[in-house]
């Protein structure tokens, strides 16, 4: 039985969402160093030079690393701010039928900036709780699309984030899948039900014309008394 | 159709069915029944035979398969009448992928519809306890206990993915996304002092 693709072997633990949060190191993010530094070369790419006080972009895992080390303050991204995320989530609740554009790695990105930058974000527990409401109304928003499949169809996740791909990957191919696998069965069945109609009927045809048989007593066939 | 090594195929395989030979054969009478009084199997004996034997069998015209009663008149009415509650894990573990390999060998129309009807109406159930917060417990464990082995898989890789997201949320550690370093920029005089960046785990 088909399984889940190249993928499947990561689901079978916490590694799935390790992965997604692995990928979203790679999001750029700006930061205000406190440290002079030249220009520095890495694999994806050059990033600095550092001044104090300069804002300057760097992928969110060198972000998160100088943050830890006290070398610089983050600058919240736009989407972050508290006016944005309650018109985000108005937005959100009001239209059911589409998901708001966010940023793919929104719920990893937020996470790790709620835990680890905790001075640089303003109004951190009014944004912590956005978020969450944020994360739970676009998963029931989710579960009711899916609830609507009923039959092997190409579904659009459009604007849905890494991590809420991830929570529901393994059950949504799987049942998709089934679906899949039962559509196909029943039209073999179906194909080969017909074939063997018409195969039938022919031959009845090819014996009809002749009528060389005489058609059978079914009394003949009772014991006689 | 079935995959070699999958042990869930494998098990929907041995599911045994009725079936009823057409021809006799010889020498077998034993090898399918011990109880057999005879050495030859008979023409119209019926037999209790697993399923992997039936489709090279039936497709050569030589058995004839009798569905199974989890497939009868009174199941299915049981379906219609709430799909939710049949407890199919009890009828047969494989519902699904048994009466999915009778279809390659009885072709019924009807049977393919039974058994899509069934996952549709099932479907929801699962996706609500699987990947909903605000599933019940004992809803989860009333429906643990009626499903079949395929809906069991799908809802336990659902439920996976959703308490690992769950536990990924509250245990995102200070800075995991950074990787460990080795050299610091500064000299440390105290190498208990040294601000160690957690491993990726």
């Amino acid at each position: 039985m088909a399984d889940n693709g190249p993928l499947s072997m990561l689901s079978m633990s916490n590694d799935e969402m390790d992965f997604v949060e692995f990928c979203a190191g790679m999001e750029p993010i700006d930061i205000i160093p406190n440290f002079s530094y030249s220009r520095v070369q890495i694999i994806d790419g050059e990033y600095g030079p550092f001044r104090p006080q300069m804002q300057v972009s760097v992928p969110f895992w060198l972000a998160m690393l100088l943050k830890s080390r006290r070398r610089c303050a983050i600058v919240p991204p736009t989407w972050l701010a508290l006016e944005q995320l309650e018109k985000v989530l108005d937005e959100e609740r009001s239209n059911q039928a589409v998901f708001q554009p966010l940023p793919f790695h929104y719920i990893e990105v937020s996470e790790q900036l709620l835990k680890n930058a905790k001075d640089d974000i303003p109004d951190l527990h009014l944004v912590r709780e956005k978020l969450r409401d944020l994360q739970s109304v676009r998963h029931n928003k989710i579960t009711n699309g899916m609830n609507q499949i009923d039959t092997a169809t190409t579904v659009e996740l459009d604007n849905l984030a890494g991590m809420e791909i991830a929570t529901i990957r393994s059950f949504f191919v799987g049942t998709l899948n089934r679906f899949h696998l039962h559509e196909k069965k029943a039209e073999e069945a179906a194909t080969r039900a017909a074939e063997a109609a018409r195969a039938a009927s022919e031959a009845a045809r090819a014996r009809a014309p002749g009528a060389t048989e005489a058609p059978q007593n079914p009394r003949q066939l009772r014991r006689p008394r | 159709m079935a995959d070699y090594w999958n042990i869930h195929d494998m098990l929907a395989e041995e599911e045994k069915v009725t079936a009823y030979f057409n021809v006799g054969s010889t020498g077998l009478g034993r090898a399918f029944d011990p109880s057999c009084d005879d050495e030859d199997l008979k023409e119209g004996a019926k037999l209790e035979i697993p399923l992997w034997l039936t489709k090279d069998l039936a497709s050569r015209g030589m058995i004839k398969v009798e569905r199974p009663s989890y497939y009868g008149p009174r199941v299915k009415n049981d379906l219609q009448a709430d799909p939710r509650c049949v407890n199919l894990g009890e009828k047969s573990p494989y519902f699904y992928d048994v009466g999915l390999r009778l279809l390659e060998v009885s072709h019924d129309p009807k049977l393919a519809e039974l058994l899509n009807l069934t996952f549709q109406r099932r479907y929801q159930q699962l996706l609500i306890a699987a990947l909903s917060v605000q599933a019940d417990t004992k809803d989860i464990t009333r429906l643990q206990r009626v499903l079949s082995a395929e809906e069991k898989k799908l809802f336990d890789d659902g439920r996976l993915s959703r308490s690992s997201f769950e536990s990924w949320r509250e245990t995102t550690d200070v800075c995991s996304v950074a990787p460990q370093t080795t050299g610091m920029k500064r000299s440390q005089p105290n190498v208990s002092q040294r601000v160690v960046a957690p491993r990726l785990s």
